[in-house]
């Protein structure tokens, strides 16, 4: 068995945005699909809670879970362009959930869907609902699944890389688009996303992951200015900058280890340089460095993780 | 200038109750998208018209015809091709013509019921093996495979004498044809399934509270039917050759009863031997030609309209 994820202890207040950042293949799609339990096949969630509003998604009847789905949580995908099923009108496909969860009459459902559309700034809704997927350029389709998302006003968003498909000035329309409606509506998001200029713009606490795990945890601000993590640091000091100019571009060195070959004890410390002799032992255990800001690493403080 | 949508937004909706006039369920263009683009394949066209006027020809025509033509006329046999009788007459005198237009009714009829058989048994069994997958898809799959193994033409033979005397009648045929025919569809219709299910749109509806049932219902079988509508033209050829085959070998439909095969089996005699009467094979070899030709052809006209990435902006 391979623990894709393990011992994510995060938090959601209404209306907030927690942003999920780390490498390629360090568990955050995985966080996020657990949430709505839609783990492809092969997975499944072997323990913890996920609480939501009192009920533990972990283990609720899947008709409780499609009750919930595209209703109190729903989720936009990274791409736009196959996100959407080619033989129906983009309108139908928000009236699809529409029907499925809020039993409006028809005529309701239609006007709620030209709504929709305005709402997430389409230009001549009436016309455009009635579009199909191949006739709208990757903004507008990503407009439209930001629609269908939150035409049943959810109470959590969950974002998998909204903008990594768009180029950078839809990104920003996008971007802005989902925190005025945010706003609108007392939505929490979480923000899953590789691009630490997205969290910067838009979380006000941000998770660290690495390999499954999670490493620093903090509000925007402690993990911008005074990041512990070296993966965290690492990270940060990899964004290019334009005022160090003639310096070649620091990375962290290494890729993420493979699940099934996972390093012993801390798992950054192959490719951590401040790694020291107790790193390899055991994994370091999440430790409050005052004002919220978690951390898991020796550098910090001598605590291991219980073992499981 | 990131805010003009938002500004759009922002404005009140004074004309919600005169939007709400469009009806979402009429503007499913999709299938008047796949008519235009099917009109615009000719030989799509042309084919549809030309079975079109067969069938016509073949259940309206011998109405029309002098009801003599069907006695038998031993005076009158091996008549070769004339005014009279355009496609001569056959071994007992009666009239090839309006014969072969009889014949076209039941190889039509075999050919698209036993259609009708296979594709919804194998559209089924491919459908759920590929969309559930794991056990179901090794299952079926692996007995999929074994069916494929034997030859068909001998199941079917073996099916059909089963039956005795009754095994001759058009409706044990086109069962029989059908049940032996499925494995080749649910082959396509499970790869079909298998591509369509890892779509993402797929896992967005599910993430919207779409459930199995409708995921079947609504994402894959629209998106599914171009390579469904091709399997489905294939099989009426199919089965019109396979109708054929039978009767040719003489396990299909018992005379009176005549079809395409069943003639060519009866002339098969005299194409080389007395008293040479070639044309008695080559009009209903002609007909088979044609007709499993124009379904073939329709059918690669339909898999292109329906194909929605073939759809001009």
């Amino acid at each position: 068995m391979v623990k894709a994820v393990d011992g994510i202890d995060l938090q959601l207040r209404p209306g907030g945005t927690l942003g999920l950042v780390g490498e390629s293949g360090c568990g955050k799609s995985v966080t996020a699909l657990s949430i709505l339990r839609l783990l492809p096949r092969s997975g499944h969630i072997v323990g913890g809670r996920i609480l939501f509003g009192g009920q533990d998604l972990a283990v609720a009847g899947e008709d409780e879970m499609r009750e919930i789905r595209g209703n109190a949580i729903s989720m936009i995908f990274q791409e736009p362009m196959t996100s959407l099923n080619p033989v129906f009108t983009v309108g139908d496909q928000v009236a699809e959930v529409i029907r499925q969860h809020l039993h409006l009459s028809e005529r309701e459902t239609r006007s709620r869907v030209v709504e929709m559309f305005e709402l997430v700034g389409i230009p001549d809704p009436a016309i455009r609902v009635r579009d199909y997927p191949h006739q709208l350029s990757g903004g507008m389709r990503q407009r439209v699944m930001i629609a269908i998302a939150l035409a049943c006003n959810p109470r959590v968003l969950i974002a998998d890389e909204p903008t990594t498909a768009l180029d950078v000035t839809i990104q920003a329309q996008i971007l802005e688009l989902m925190r005025e409606l945010q706003r609108r509506n007392r939505m929490a998001i979480i923000l899953i996303t590789h691009d630490l200029g997205v969290i910067a713009e838009m979380a006000e606490e941000v998770a660290v992951m690495y390999a499954g795990k999670l490493v620093e945890y903090g509000t925007v601000d402690q993990i911008f200015d005074t990041p512990m993590h070296p993966y965290t640091q690492g990270l940060l000091a990899s964004i290019p900058s334009l005022v160090a100019r003639g310096r070649p571009l620091s990375t962290i060195t290494g890729t993420v280890p493979h699940p099934l070959n996972l390093p012993p004890g801390c798992l950054f410390a192959p490719r951590c340089p401040r790694a020291f002799e107790r790193c390899p032992t055991a994994f370091p255990a999440r430790m409050e460095q005052g004002d919220g800001h978690d951390v898991a690493c020796y550098l910090y403080g001598d605590r291991a993780e219980a073992s499981a | 200038m990131i805010n003009t949508a938002l500004e759009q937004s922002e404005l009140p909706r004074p004309a919600a109750e005169l939007r709400a006039d469009y009806d979402l369920t009429r503007e499913i263009g999709y299938y008047q998208l796949v008519w235009r683009r099917l009109l615009r394949h000719r030989l799509a066209v042309i084919a549809g018209c030309v079975i079109l006027l067969l069938g016509l020809a073949c259940y309206i025509g011998p109405i029309l015809l002098p009801a003599r033509w069907d006695e038998p006329d031993l005076y009158n046999r091996y008549v070769a091709p004339s005014l009279t009788h355009i496609m001569g007459t056959d071994d007992l005198g009666r009239d090839l013509f309006k014969r072969i237009l009889e014949g076209g009714q039941v190889s039509l009829a075999v050919g698209v019921l036993a259609m009708l058989v296979t594709i919804v048994l194998g559209g089924l069994i491919g459908a759920l093996a590929g969309y559930f997958g794991r056990r179901l898809d090794n299952v079926t799959m692996r007995f999929t495979d074994s069916i494929l193994a034997i030859p068909q033409i001998f199941v079917l033979i073996l099916i059909i004498a089963s039956f005795g005397q009754a095994g001759h009648t058009p409706g044990v045929i086109i069962l029989a044809i059908g049940v032996t025919s499925w494995p080749y569809t649910a082959r396509i219709i499970r790869s079909v399934v298998l591509s369509i299910r890892e779509k993402e749109f797929i896992e967005a509806a599910r993430a919207s509270g779409s459930g199995n049932l409708k995921i079947l219902v609504r994402h894959v079988l629209p998106n599914a039917l171009g390579p469904i509508m091709v399997a489905a033209t294939l099989t009426i050829g199919f089965a019109i050759i396979l109708e054929s085959a039978l009767s040719f070998l003489g396990y299909g439909l018992g005379p009176p009863i005549a079809s395409w095969g069943g003639m060519l089996f009866n002339a098969n005699a005299f194409i080389y031997n007395a008293p040479y009467a070639p044309y008695a094979a080559l009009f209903p070899g002609l007909m088979i030609l044609l007709a499993v030709l124009c379904v073939n052809f329709l059918g690669d006209g339909l898999r292109d309209a329906f194909d929605p990435r073939s759809f001009e902006r």
